[in-house]
């Protein structure tokens, strides 16, 4: 059993409520057991009690996209395990393979109160492979995952020349790309109808449609890769009303041009990751104040850090980003806890604090939000995971 | 926006960043576009001088990014082919404003988040997915501009690369040498032309650009900007160059440069360092985190920080410095590293960096504590003129 005493918690919960002089009391499942008022609960005796009465107490920070331990730090690429191309469509490939629990990266999310990511294959392929979704902080892997096989991975996008001679080729256009995951949704679908039954399929076949299958009946998620342009969101969109399944839309530069069509669906964004350049010209619509504007309008926003493009320790200064064009510390907290917990299909577990989630907690010197504030202390399942001292 | 004969600020937090650190309540009256008081006794109104309201505003000097290439890599463009020559490693005589597209929207955006002055430079940014940026050994020199398109400098550094990121660049591009021997070994060559070069008189010397270039290092007219990430070779370069009697040295990136604190400090060379926020692509930037500022704080190697702009967009930089603080820098010297420290290490303090008296009157007005981000900036005045207004 752990309270934990603050100035301030913010507890991220549907009504957004902040509680001065809190506490929060954790049992012996790493659980949250109680939140409230110092005044409103006996601390038991037997409790590590973790007091810090200038600290505001926030949710860990959750990532929605990145490729934590997959693609190494301090290494070069060579060492990358995100991007095979073995062929256009790989659903089974599975990024808890390739996840390195030892990576540095973890370590330093931890610094930088993030306790939740996604993390998986990379955009290379139209069909890439399953994502996982972790903890960064567990003895093991094991103790780590949250769900091994959280989400499929699918891109549109500009397709480099194919170095490699693959079995099958590659499409070289936006038209082949969504004509070739329309044929393997097809595909998944009548295998799941069971009218492949006669049909003769090979293993790797197989073992792709029964992954594609899971996203047709909603349980794995979509999370698609859109990188250039209004037309390929409206594209995917459109994918999605064929086949009505989950998804959430990745990085989505040009999606504030298309805050209707994204909100009608419901289709949760997971932006960015913010903070970079327009350096060439397929990154004409990327705009920072992109998240901010689909926030206003009622879109469900999330952040990513894209690990290792920007380390997965400043997901916080990437929401910090959004306030600098336009939202509140508050709201920009939203974009790195609850939104993403939602976007994730995890936020019964974290996101929050709230009696019976998690007690991912990361204490602060202020509010997390300010770049300037300094981490104290991140706890995962209640244990202590970092501590600044 | 018009050119002010005279602005009086008033009331506002003035962080001046001089020597002292002064921060008071007060007015600051510019004419002509300098800083002719800093005051905390009432101005009167005259009629001659726009005034601004800065009550519960806070006034702190305009941002200095001491190394970024805006202009010469413009966004929404893929014309960073332009800032790097590759048809030879060593091109001391490019200079950035023969290539700087006084259009690229970076400047507004710098002018938007309260930067007033930058350096540019040659050679790439740090693009994630590459192991190394495209940088030739010498790509060419450095300019200081203010970022409403006044450029103070136009000869104020060469660059020089050294370690895996040339090295490797040159290999891709099939370019000799291609060791750490070979690329020094070729500067100190260079360097022996331009002594014998220079021992000429000037009516026989056979025009040779490169060597004009080489010389101002040679003659401490301009800076060695030295682009360095690992320790070993920042050591190497300094030696080479001090073979050569180089003493103004500036180290830019410097990721490994706390490790080798006390030879920066002995040598006098300071290190524009970063960005500390920024993939760490490869063996070369393992070292990269935003702990960076604090470790060469700690050794007392002097440092301002940069975005390396559009690695991070320049006007991210006070965001950068906010980072630092987070790592326990203090939040004085977080902000000097944005400011004066910056023009120090520039060699232009005499003009930009503090409110002080004689100084240009670049001064950014913000809504609160300038590393907040949501602390707007209200205004941005360079050289008296209000060039930004929210």
């Amino acid at each position: 059993m752990k309270a934990i005493i603050g100035k301030e918690i913010i507890t991220m919960n549907e009504k957004r409520e902040k509680i001065k002089n809190g506490i929060i009391l954790i049992d012996e499942n790493g659980k949250i057991s109680f939140v409230g008022k110092k005044e409103e609960v006996p601390i038991p005796d037997n409790a590590e009690i973790l007091e810090a009465p200038e600290s505001i107490i926030t949710p860990g920070l959750v990532d929605a996209h990145s490729h934590l331990g997959i693609i190494p730090e301090e290494l070069d690429w060579e060492y990358s395990d995100v991007n095979d191309y073995y062929s256009p469509v790989t659903a089974h490939l599975k990024a808890i393979d390739a996840i390195d629990p030892f990576d540095e990266g973890f370590k330093e999310a931890l610094e930088g109160g993030v306790t939740t990511v996604y993390t998986g294959p990379g955009s290379a392929n139209v069909i890439g492979g399953i994502g996982t979704i972790i903890k960064t902080y567990g003895k093991s892997l094991t103790e780590m995952v949250v769900d091994p096989e959280a989400a499929l991975k699918m891109a549109l996008g500009p397709k480099r020349q194919q170095e490699y001679k693959s079995k099958t080729p590659y499409p070289t256009s936006r038209m082949g790309t969504v004509a070739l995951l329309r044929t393997w949704l097809l595909k998944a679908k009548r295998y799941s109808e069971g009218k492949m039954d006669g049909e003769k399929l090979d293993e790797e076949e197989r073992i792709i449609l029964q992954v594609i299958a899971k996203v047709l009946s909603g349980k794995m998620i979509a999370k698609i890769h859109l990188s250039t342009s209004p037309d390929e969101i409206l594209s995917i969109l459109r994918i999605i009303d064929e086949f009505k399944f989950y998804a959430t839309i990745d990085h989505v530069f040009g999606g504030q041009l298309l805050l209707d069509e994204i909100l009608k669906r419901k289709v949760p964004v997971v932006y960015g990751p913010p903070m970079l350049s327009k350096v060439a010209a397929y990154f004409k619509y990327m705009a920072d104040d992109a998240p901010v504007m689909m926030y206003r309008e009622g879109v469900s926003v999330s952040l990513m850090t894209d690990h290792p493009v920007i380390p997965e320790k400043h997901l916080r200064l990437l929401a910090a980003v959004t306030v600098k064009n336009g939202l509140t510390l508050d709201e920009a907290l939203e974009l790195v806890t609850i939104n993403p917990a939602k976007a994730l299909r995890i936020e019964k577990q974290v996101g929050s604090i709230e009696v019976g989630k998690d007690a991912d907690i990361v204490i602060a010197s202020g509010h997390p939000i300010k770049p300037k504030t300094r981490i104290e202390k991140v706890l995962v399942m209640g244990k202590l995971a970092y501590s600044s001292e | 926006m018009s050119k002010q004969l005279s602005l009086q600020i008033k009331g506002a937090k003035v962080l001046t960043m001089d020597r002292n650190n002064r921060v008071f309540k007060g007015n600051i009256i510019i004419k002509n576009g300098k800083i002719e008081d800093v005051t905390t006794a009432e101005v009167k109104n005259d009629n001659l001088s726009d005034v601004i309201d800065a009550e519960g505003l806070v006034a702190v000097p305009g941002f200095i990014d001491a190394h970024t290439h805006i202009g010469i890599i413009p966004l929404e463009w893929d014309g960073g082919e332009q800032a790097v020559e590759k048809s030879d490693p060593i091109t001391p005589q490019l200079k950035v404003t023969d290539a700087l597209n006084m259009f690229d929207s970076a400047y507004k955006e710098a002018i938007e988040g309260g930067v007033t002055t930058v350096a540019i430079s040659t050679g790439a940014y740090m693009s994630f997915g590459k192991i190394v940026e495209a940088i030739t050994i010498v790509p060419g020199q450095a300019i200081i501009t203010k970022t409403n398109g006044n450029i103070l400098n136009e000869e104020f550094g060469i660059k020089i690369a050294v370690g895996e990121h040339p090295k490797r660049f040159l290999e891709t591009m099939k370019l000799t040498p291609t060791t750490r021997m070979g690329m020094l070994a070729t500067i100190r060559t260079y360097l022996e032309k331009t002594e014998k070069y220079l021992e000429k008189n000037e009516d026989d010397r056979q025009i040779d650009l490169k060597l004009e270039a080489l010389a101002k290092l040679i003659k401490g007219e301009s800076f060695a900007l030295v682009h360095a990430h690992l320790s070993r070779d920042i050591v190497s370069i300094v030696r080479l160059l001090s073979e050569y009697n180089i003493k103004k040295i500036i180290i830019v990136h410097g990721t490994e440069a706390y490790e080798v604190g006390e030879f920066l400090r002995e040598g006098n060379i300071p290190v524009i360092l970063g960005p500390i926020v920024f993939s760490r692509r490869g063996t070369e930037l393992r070292k990269l985190t935003s702990k960076l500022p604090l470790l060469l704080y700690k050794n007392k190697v002097k440092f301002c920080l940069t975005t390396d702009h559009p690695t991070i967009p320049v006007r991210y930089l006070p965001l950068l410095a906010a980072v630092a603080v987070s790592e326990g820098l203090p939040y004085e010297e977080a902000l000097k590293a944005i400011t004066i420290n910056a023009a120090e290490i520039l060699g232009i303090s005499n003009i930009v960096g503090s409110i002080e008296v004689g100084k240009d009157a670049d001064i950014v007005i913000m809504e609160g504590d300038p590393l907040d981000p949501d602390s707007k900036v209200v205004y941005t005045i360079i050289e008296g003129n209000i060039v930004y207004k929210r």
